[in-house]
C-alpha cells in the first residue's frame, strides 16, 4: 500500500517514524497518567485535595525535554530534506508545467509528453511552473511535491530506484477538475529510456516494458489498466460493476449496447471501432440510462498511438474475454 | 449606583425586560445578553457547517459522483470552511463564554464598551449575510477554498466578492471585541484583582484579543488587495497582472496562522478553568499556564510560512519557519503536562464537563503531535494538501476547540440559563461523539500517508475503504452531536432550576445566582486570594463568602 520508490522516500518515512514513535510515546504517558489521576484520586478514594501549586524542577524538566526532542526532529528531517533540494551536475532537467487540468512534460531534447518518463538510478530535476492558477506537482510514491505557481520555476530532484509506474497528482487546489488531474511517471531503465529519447522506440513500447517488469506480459494485455488510470478515464467509467457518471467499461462484456443516437434507440453490436468512436466523439451514441455530459478533453489527452492502444485493451478485456 | 434601580438591576437577565419582544435581545447592551445572541447564531451556523461536512463524507463513498457534481462539492467544502472557520470557531468561544463570563470573572458588571460589544455582534450578523446572500446570486457560490488562493480567486466567475466582504466584515467584529476585552482587562478588574489573581480563562482571553486585534487587520488589507485586482485588474496577485501570487500566501498566512491561536487559545483558558473545579484543587503551575499563553500568541507571529512549505519559498524560509514552528508546540505541550498534573492528588469528581475535557485531552494531544509532522520539513512536503493535514486540523480545531465549547456548555448551562440539563444524556454522547470522530478522522491520516490529496472530488479505488470507514464515522458522530445538543436545548425549556454552584466551583462566577442579575453583582466584591485557592472556600463553605 505504502509504495516507496527511491532512496529518499525511505527517509521520508524513517522521519515520519521518528516522530510518530516519540509522540505514540508522549500520547501514551499522557492518556495513561489522566486515567490514572482520575481513578486514583476519585472524590471517594481521595476526599481532600492536595493545593500543591507546582514544583519548578518538574517544571523546568518538562519543558527541557521537549525542547530537545522538537530540537532533533528538526535537524534530522531537515537534513533530510536538504537532499530533495540538493542538484546534482549530472541531473536530468525536465520542466514541468502544469494548466487546468493536465500535465505537460518536455524533455531536454524538446520532446513533449502528458505521461511523464524517467530513468532508474539518474537524479532528475524537476523545474515546475504553472500557465494559469496554482497547482501543486505530486508523486507520493517519491515523497515529493512542489508547487507549479505562475511566473515562477520552483524546483525538485528525485533519483528513482524501482522500475514502476507511479501516480502523479494535483495538490494544490485548482477548480473543477482538480481531483481528476492524475497522470503517471514511469520508471523505465536507462537504456530504453536513451531509446525512447532517440525515437527508437515509442511510449507503448516503454509501459509495455514497465508492465512487464512488475506485473508480467499478460497483465499488460489482460489485467493492467495504467493508462485508464492515467488518462483520468476511470473517474468516470469504472472498471468493475460500478455505476459511475459514465457506464462502467465491464458493459462492454454484453456484446451489444442500447444507446441513442440523434435522440432514437438503438441497439449496437460492439466492436473495435464502436469503442474508437466512442472515445473520440463520445457525444454520439448516448448509453441509455446515462445523461450526456461532456467527456472532458477526451482526443487532447491522448495521442493516436495511445488511442489505439486504448481501444486493444479495451476490446481484449472486455468484450473478448466476456465471462 | 443609585439605590433606586437596584432592585431593578440584581433581576435575573434572561427576565429583565427593559424593551419589547424581541428588542429586549438585539437592542441590548447586557454583555450576557449579548453572549447568548452569539451562542445562538453561532450554533446555526455550526449545524450549517455540519450538515455541509455531512454530505461531502456522503459523496466520499465512493469515487466519481455518488450525491453531487465536482463543481457542488467545490463549493461545498468552501462553504464549510468558510463558515467553520470565520463564522464558528474564530469568534466562537471568546464571543459566546468570554463575552457571558469575562466581567463576571473580574468582578466588573459589563465590558469596557457595551454599545460596541453589540455593534461587534452586529457586524457578525452582516458579515454572515454577506456570506449567505453571495449563495443565491448569479455566478453561484464561491468556490475557491476558505484560503481563496489567487490567482484562481481572481479568476473564478463564482461570487467571490461578496464572501470576501463578508470575512472583511467579521474582521471588523473581531478586532472591535478584541478591543473591548483588553480594555476591560486593563479597567474593569475589581479591588485586589491583580494580574496574577485572573482566573486563567481570562488570561487567554487576553492573549486572544491582541491577536485579533493586531493580526486581523493584515487579512483585511489582503481581502481588499484581492477585491481591487478582481474588479480594477490592477496587478497585485495575478502574475498575468503582473502580480506576484505567493505575496498574497504571505498575507494571508500572516493573519490566517495567528488566528489559528485566536481558536485555540480560548479553549485552552475553559480547560484551565474545569478541571481545578471538578479535582478541587488549585492548577498546576498557574503562572507557567498563562505565560505560555502569552508565548504561543507572542511566537505564533512567527511561523506563518509554515503553510508554504511546497510553494516555492526559498530554503532558508522554510528552515527558518521549520524551526520556530517547532519551538511553538513546546508551550501547548507544557499546558498539557499541567493539566495532567492538575488533576494528581485532586479529589477528583467525574462529571459530564470533565468528561469532555478528557476528551478534549486526548483528541488535542493527536492534533498537536501530527503537526510535529507537518511542521518537519521532510515530512510536510509529503502530506501537505493532503487528507494527512485535514485530519490534522480536524483534531486541533474540532477535537481542540469544538470539543472545549461543548464542555463550555455543559460547564457553564446551568449557570447562563439557570437550568441544569440530562447529566447521564450528556456523558452518553460522549462515546458517540469520540468513537465517531476517530473513525472520521483517523482514517484520514492514513490515507493523507497514502498520498490522498484534499480537496478531491473523486479519488482512485483504491482508497475507497478508507473513506468508506470515514463516512460512517461521519454518521455516529453526527448522532453524538444531535443527542448532546437535543438534550441542551430540551433542558433549556425543561430542566430542573439549576443550584447558584453545582459545581463547587471558586471563580467569581460561582459566587452569584444562576442566572446571574442585570449587573453580575450585588456589591462589587473585593479579592484577597487566587483565582483557584479552594482552600479559603472550604473553610468559608458553610457561611456565604
Amino acid at each position: 500500500m505504502f509504495q516507496i520508490a527511491s532512496d529518499y522516500a525511505k527517509n521520508v518515512d524513517n522521519v515520519m517514524l521518528y516522530i510518530i514513535g516519540i509522540s505514540v510515546l508522549l500520547l501514551f504517558i499522557i492518556t495513561f497518567a489522566m486515567i490514572y489521576f482520575v481513578i486514583r484520586y476519585n472524590r471517594k478514594r481521595n476526599p481532600v485535595a492536595s493545593q500543591i501549586e507546582g514544583n519548578k524542577t518538574i517544571e523546568i524538566i518538562w519543558i527541557i525535554v521537549p525542547v530537545a526532542l522538537v530540537l532533533t526532529m528538526f535537524f534530522y528531517s531537515y537534513d533530510v530534506f536538504k537532499q530533495a533540494r540538493a542538484v546534482p551536475p549530472n541531473a536530468l532537467n525536465i520542466n514541468v508545467e502544469a494548466k487546468m487540468w493536465a500535465w505537460k512534460f518536455t524533455y531536454p531534447n524538446g520532446k513533449v509528453t502528458d505521461t511523464l518518463f524517467i530513468p532508474v538510478g539518474k537524479p532528475i530535476k524537476f523545474n515546475i511552473t504553472s500557465v494559469d492558477v496554482n497547482h501543486s506537482f505530486y508523486i507520493p510514491a517519491f515523497r515529493i511535491k512542489e508547487d507549479a505557481v505562475p511566473g515562477r520555476q520552483n524546483y525538485m530532484v528525485v533519483e528513482p530506484k524501482e522500475i514502476g509506474s507511479f501516480d502523479i497528482a494535483c495538490a494544490e487546489y485548482c477548480g473543477l477538475n482538480h481531483s481528476l488531474m492524475y497522470t503517471k511517471v514511469y520508471v523505465v531503465p536507462q537504456q530504453e529510456f536513451s531509446q525512447w529519447m532517440n525515437g527508437e522506440v515509442d511510449e507503448g513500447y516503454l509501459r509495455k516494458y514497465v508492465a512487464m517488469h512488475t506485473g508480467g506480459y499478460k497483465d499488460y494485455l489482460t489485467g493492467s489498466y495504467a493508462i485508464l488510470f492515467a488518462k483520468g478515464c476511470v473517474q468516470c467509467h469504472s472498471i468493475d460493476e460500478r455505476k459511475s457518471i459514465g457506464p462502467s467499461f465491464t458493459e462492454l462484456r454484453k456484446g451489444k449496447s442500447n444507446v441513442i443516437v440523434n435522440g432514437k434507440d438503438t441497439t449496437i453490436t460492439i466492436d473495435k471501432e464502436y469503442i474508437r468512436q466512442s472515445i473520440i466523439n463520445p457525444d454520439l451514441h448516448i448509453v441509455r440510462g446515462y445523461e450526456k455530459i461532456k467527456m472532458t478533453n477526451p482526443m487532447n489527452n491522448l495521442k493516436k498511438e495511445e488511442l489505439e492502444y486504448l481501444v486493444d485493451l479495451l476490446y481484449n478485456n472486455f468484450v473478448k474475454s466476456k465471462q | 449606583m443609585a439605590n433606586g434601580t437596584l432592585a431593578a438591576t440584581l433581576e435575573n437577565y434572561l427576565e429583565y425586560k427593559s424593551k419589547k419582544g424581541i428588542f429586549a435581545w438585539i437592542l441590548s447592551t447586557d454583555h450576557k445578553r449579548i453572549g447568548i445572541l452569539y451562542l445562538v447564531a453561532m450554533v446555526t451556523f455550526f449545524w450549517v457547517g455540519v450538515t455541509l461536512g455531512f454530505l461531502m463524507k456522503l459523496e466520499m463513498l465512493t469515487p466519481g459522483k455518488t450525491i453531487v457534481d465536482a463543481q457542488t462539492y467545490n463549493t461545498f467544502f468552501t462553504l464549510h470552511g468558510v463558515i467553520m472557520i470565520f463564522l464558528f470557531i474564530i469568534p466562537g468561544i471568546p464571543a459566546v463564554f468570554g463575552n457571558f463570563f469575562l466581567p463576571i470573572q473580574i468582578g466588573a458588571r459589563d465590558v469596557a464598551f457595551p454599545r460596541l460589544n453589540l455593534l461587534s455582534w452586529y457586524l457578525y450578523i452582516i458579515g454572515g449575510l454577506f456570506a449567505i446572500i453571495s449563495l443565491f446570486l448569479q455566478g453561484g457560490p464561491i468556490d475557491t477554498g476558505w484560503t481563496f488562493y489567487v490567482p484562481y480567486s481572481i479568476r473564478t466567475t463564482t461570487n467571490v466578492i461578496l464572501p470576501l466582504l463578508g470575512a472583511f466584515i467579521l474582521g471588523f467584529s473581531s478586532i472591535l471585541t478584541g478591543l473591548n476585552f483588553i480594555t476591560t482587562v486593563h479597567r474593569l478588574r475589581a479591588p485586589g484583582m491583580t494580574f496574577f489573581r485572573m482566573p486563567l480563562f481570562v488570561w487567554a482571553l487576553y492573549a486572544t484579543a491582541w491577536i485579533q486585534v493586531v493580526a486581523t487587520p493584515v487579512v483585511g488589507i489582503t481581502i481588499v488587495l484581492v477585491i481591487i485586482e478582481r474588479l480594477l485588474h490592477v496587478g497585485i496577485f495575478d502574475p498575468a497582472l503582473g502580480g506576484d501570487p505567493l505575496l498574497f500566501q504571505h498575507l494571508f498566512w500572516i493573519y490566517s496562522h495567528p488566528a489559528v491561536y485566536i481558536m485555540i487559545l480560548p479553549a485552552m483558558g475553559v480547560v484551565s478553568e474545569i478541571i481545578p473545579t471538578f479535582a478541587k484543587r488549585t492548577i498546576f503551575g498557574y503562572k507557567v499556564i498563562a505565560f505560555s499563553s502569552l508565548a504561543i500568541a507572542l511566537i505564533g507571529y512567527f511561523v506563518w510560512a509554515h503553510h508554504m512549505f511546497t510553494s516555492g519559498m526559498s530554503d532558508t524560509s522554510r528552515m527558518v519557519f521549520s524551526l520556530l514552528t517547532f519551538l511553538v508546540a513546546v508551550p501547548s505541550g507544557v499546558k498539557v503536562f499541567n493539566w495532567v498534573a492538575t488533576l494528581y492528588k485532586g479529589s477528583i469528581e467525574l462529571r459530564a464537563p470533565l468528561i469532555y475535557v478528557m476528551m478534549f485531552i486526548f483528541l488535542f494531544s493527536i492534533g498537536g503531535l501530527t503537526g510535529l509532522v507537518l511542521g518537519s520539513l521532510a515530512t510536510d512536503i509529503h502530506v501537505t494538501d493532503t487528507y494527512f493535514v485535514v485530519a490534522h486540523f480536524h483534531y486541533v480545531m474540532f477535537g481542540g476547540t469544538a470539543v472545549i465549547l461543548f464542555a463550555a456548555l455543559h460547564y457553564w448551562f446551568p449557570k447562563m440559563f439557570g437550568k441544569m440539563y440530562n447529566e447521564k444524556l450528556a456523558i452518553w454522547a460522549t462515546p458517540l461523539i469520540f468513537i465517531g470522530f476517530n473513525m472520521l478522522y483517523f482514517t484520514m491520516f492514513i490515507l493523507g500517508y497514502l498520498g490522498m490529496p484534499r480537496r478531491y472530488w473523486s479519488y482512485l479505488p483504491e482508497y475507497q475503504t478508507l473513506h468508506i470507514i470515514s463516512t460512517v464515522g461521519s454518521w455516529i458522530l453526527v448522532a453524538g452531536l444531535m443527542l448532546m445538543f437535543g438534550n441542551l436545548i430540551y433542558s433549556l425549556f425543561k430542566g430542573k432550576p439549576a443550584e447558584a454552584n453545582p459545581w463547587g466551583g471558586v471563580t467569581l462566577e460561582w459566587q452569584v445566582p444562576s442566572p446571574p442579575p442585570v449587573e453580575n453583582f450585588e456589591e462589587i466584591p473585593v479579592v484577597n486570594h487566587g483565582p483557584y485557592d479552594f482552600s479559603t472556600i472550604n473553610e468559608n463553605k458553610d457561611g456565604k463568602s
